[in-house]
């Protein structure tokens, strides 16, 4: 390792391109899994590929992936002093948008090719970071009017850009890139069965809407509803299923899966649903909105697109009962080939060339603004030090009220008289 | 964040004088101190030469004992955004921009560096600064300091410039010694005739950490002649002191809280102090012993006119200075006479005038800088101020629910003592 606990070779020169991912944590998830494939396919491509995130359990699939992954303590200044360094050299840098990361875009600011990976809706980003937080990327991507945007689907495209005071322009939907480990089927071909409908989730409060569409659609044919997933948010999900008919259950289980071969129909989002193509199993996708309504059944003409909107359309919904019409002449042929196709062609290359073709270059040496740079690793060191205080002093209130019902317990058991 | 502040009083006041003749002075707060004491004093001799002065800082008690001149005070709630949009207004190539910085103000540095003429003030000795500010603030400075070298860069002893230099970095041209200065000296600090002396060795100051080696050193005076020490001040720091004292072999002492030293000051014999303390105690007839900052605190030379110069461009913290023993200390104190001492209040009248620090400031202050500041150095200069204040918050609130976790759990254990007690006696009465 080198200075700023860089790996020697990320500082050494070379002449392979280099690709910087700054990432808060790495939580297994969508996120977590689409760059690792990403940077993977980068590493075959001869690219040097290094992430900088806190810990978290899914760093072994970018080392897997040949990446190499620097884990500083925290969010603090050596977090910061590292990036900057570690953009000085870097051809690409991808910022994953976060409270700890929001600061780091003063780092990163003059980095040659800069990209912001926004991975979420307008509506939650705004509410996880703080309004200062977002000021300062909003005020690098000022800075940089040629860096673009990513976010998972081109539905969040316009609220994204709102949110980042950035033209539409500049953010682009980044298509997932599956491995074809991720999409091949997983046992013989499937039996025919009869109309299941699966909404395969995590049971999170924002993922509701996804249940809705399922509820819409399973009651549309009085088809039987399973809800698969784990999150905190099951009561929320089971609330919904139940007011299907046939009352649907939900399961909750990681492992979504082998459900898809006990279902025909699948509501859900991203890479479950071009896994649930590669079984066979038919899939829908639900409105931009997110108000719950399904919208398209995927099929073999416009996958693509669907994919690159993360399956959500802002398509004008047509009813259930025209989407169960067109699944039904969905043939099993027709899904085989469509299945095949998915196969072939939902690759990591196509997500990484629009990685790398978003936004354009910055002539320069990549090194940061000082001042700004140095500014944003006081503020790491302070949210750092923000949370220890906040966290000691949470101890020290539960020890206090402790101690006071001590005291009035012994006070109480004295009588009166004491 | 906080209500911000209307800053066109404060503007209107500013351009009554013309451009290039405007001071703004940046302070962490408008409190009773040493540094407030300073600005005041440089303030009364700007407005003298025909300056507009502006005092900004967060509202704090005390400062109404503050003798700030004619200067304009523009008070914020605390130092966080809401209090930025001001210091904006009144920050620009037509004033001259003093900045003292401290844990609170260092992320101001870079506006005040981008947006006119301007100081950055480091008021303490190195050593203490470094473990003060620590690396984040230290780092935020350097880029400051490399960014603008036409920025100013004063500290309050001729021997801090190289070690903050070798923290801070920047150019040898753009660092300097600003004098501690007192503008009371002339008449309201002089000896009150027939005023008893007391007897005894006074330590009058903020009873804060960064001033224990002067405590230390205060101490080691005392305890050598078997006179009684009293340290007087206002501050948190009062357990610490308490107890250090207390491990003094024979010392006798005492702690006074009373944010009224110039009055001890006034009676006092010998005083061990340091800054504006020392100044104020040679202008009132005392003997003053300086503190040598070796980490730990010991006695310095006392004040002679012979040792003057020396002990005034040290702010009387010595660094790499030679320490004194007790004994060596009241040696040469037993050979000031009152010649010396009028010659001492003297020289704090020629040299320690208001005027120098003026002088040092505009000599300090280059041009201003060409390029504004970045919008992105703005956004992150409020997120960290607002970091600076709520991290401030919580570390104010800490003592205070500790100090009620402490009280509730003694309660507790003196109940439930109690009731152990009466148990077995209620048990026996029944049976």
């Amino acid at each position: 390792m080198s200075a700023g606990g860089l790996p020697t070779g990320w500082m050494r020169a070379g002449r392979e391109p280099r690709l910087l991912v700054v990432v808060d944590r790495l939580l297994p998830g969508g996120v977590s899994s689409r760059y690792a494939t990403l940077l993977a396919e980068a590493v075959r491509r001869g690219h040097r590929c290094l992430v900088i995130a806190a810990d978290g359990p899914a760093r072994h699939a970018f080392e897997a992936g040949g990446c190499q992954v620097v884990r500083p303590a925290g969010w603090g200044r050596d977090a910061h002093v590292a990036v900057a360094a570690a953009a000085a050299r870097a051809d690409h840098a991808v910022c994953v948008l976060a409270p700890d990361t929001a600061p780091v875009l003063a780092a990163l600011v003059r980095t040659r090719h800069l990209v912001v990976g926004a991975h979420g809706t307008a509506e939650l980003l705004g509410e996880w970071i703080a309004p200062a937080l977002l000021d300062i990327a909003r005020a690098a991507l000022a800075q940089r009017p040629d860096a673009g945007v990513v976010v998972p689907g081109r539905h969040m495209e316009r609220g994204v850009a709102g949110l980042l005071a950035i033209d539409p322009d500049r953010v682009r939907g980044l298509p997932h890139a599956v491995t074809r480990r991720e999409v091949e089927p997983a046992g013989p071909p499937r039996s025919v069965v009869p109309d299941i409908v699966l909404c395969a989730t995590r049971l999170t409060e924002e993922q509701r809407p996804l249940t809705r569409a399922a509820v819409a659609l399973a009651t549309e044919r009085g088809a039987p509803l399973l809800v698969v997933g784990t999150g905190p948010d099951s009561a929320g999900h089971r609330a919904l299923a139940e007011a299907s008919d046939p009352p649907g259950r939900v399961v909750e289980d990681p492992a979504v899966r082998p459900w898809m071969r006990r279902a025909s129909v699948l509501v859900g989002r991203g890479l479950v649903v071009l896994e649930a193509i590669a079984e066979g199993c038919r899939a829908v996708c639900i409105d931009a909105a997110g108000e719950g309504v399904p919208v398209r059944a995927v099929g073999a003409g416009d996958w693509r697109r669907l994919a690159d909107e993360n399956f959500v359309s802002d398509d004008t919904p047509p009813g259930a009962a025209a989407i169960w019409r067109t699944l039904h002449r969905q043939t099993p042929a027709a899904r085989r080939e469509l299945a095949a196709t998915v196969l072939r062609e939902a690759g990591p290359g196509p997500a990484l060339d629009r990685l790398l073709d978003t936004g354009g270059a910055l002539p320069g040496d990549g090194r940061p603004e000082p001042e700004a740079a140095a500014l944003a690793a006081l503020l790491g060191e302070l949210r750092t030090a923000t949370a220890d205080a906040s966290a000691w002093l949470t101890q020290l209130t539960r020890a206090r009220d402790h101690h006071r019902d001590r005291a009035e317990r012994a006070e109480r058991l004295l009588g009166p008289d004491g | 964040m906080s209500a911000g502040v209307a800053p066109e009083p404060a503007l209107a006041h500013l351009r009554g004088a013309p451009a290039g003749r405007r001071l703004l002075v940046v302070v962490h707060r408008l409190s009773l101190g040493g540094v407030s004491a300073l600005y005041g004093a440089v303030a009364g001799a700007a407005t003298a030469r025909g300056w507009a002065v502006v005092i900004m800082g967060a509202r704090a008690e005390g400062g109404e004992r503050i003798d700030w001149g004619e200067a304009h005070l523009l008070a914020v709630d605390e130092w966080d955004a809401g209090a930025l949009p001001a210091l904006e207004a009144l920050a620009d190539e037509a004033t001259l921009t003093v900045l003292a910085v401290t844990q609170e103000t260092t992320a101001l540095a870079p506006l005040v560096a981008a947006s006119g003429r301007a100081v950055l003030t480091i008021h303490g000795p190195p050593a203490v600064m470094r473990e003060w500010l620590g690396p984040a603030r230290l780092a935020v400075l350097r880029a400051v300091a490399g960014a603008h070298p036409e920025v100013g860069l004063l500290v309050p002893g001729r021997p801090y410039v190289e070690p903050q230099r070798a923290d801070i970095g920047g150019a040898r041209g753009s660092w300097g010694w600003m004098p501690h200065v007192t503008g009371r000296a002339a008449a309201a600090l002089s000896r009150p005739g027939g005023a008893p002396p007391t007897g005894e060795v006074l330590c009058p100051q903020r009873l804060t950490p960064d001033k224990r080696f002067v405590v230390r050193a205060a101490a080691g005076v005392a305890a050598a002649a078997g006179a009684r020490l009293s340290v007087v001040g206002q501050g948190g720091d009062v357990p610490w002191i308490e107890e250090h004292l207390a491990s003094v072999s024979g010392l006798e002492y005492r702690v006074v809280q009373d944010p009224d030293i110039a009055a001890w000051i006034a009676r006092a014999e010998v005083v061990v102090g340091v800054g504006l303390v020392a100044l104020e105690a040679l202008a009132a007839g005392a003997c003053v012993v300086g503190a040598c900052y070796h980490g730990d605190g010991t006695p310095w030379e006392p004040a002679t006119p012979a040792t003057w110069a020396m002990l005034h461009a040290q702010n009387f913290a010595g660094i790499d200075a030679r320490p004194l023993s007790g004994e060596q200390v009241w040696e040469r104190l037993g050979a000031i006479t009152a010649a010396d001492r009028s010659a001492l209040a003297d020289l704090v009248r020629r040299d320690a005038a208001p005027a120098a620090a003026l002088d040092a400031l505009l000599a300090a202050a280059g041009p201003a800088p060409g390029r504004p500041p970045s919008a992105l150095a703005g956004a992150v200069t409020r997120a960290a101020l607002d970091g600076e204040a709520e991290l401030g918050r919580l570390a104010a609130y800490i003592p205070e629910v500790t100090a009620a976790r402490d009280w509730h759990r003694a309660r507790a254990e003196r109940l439930e003592a109690l009731r152990e007690a009466r148990a077995p006696q209620g048990d026996g009465a029944a049976g």
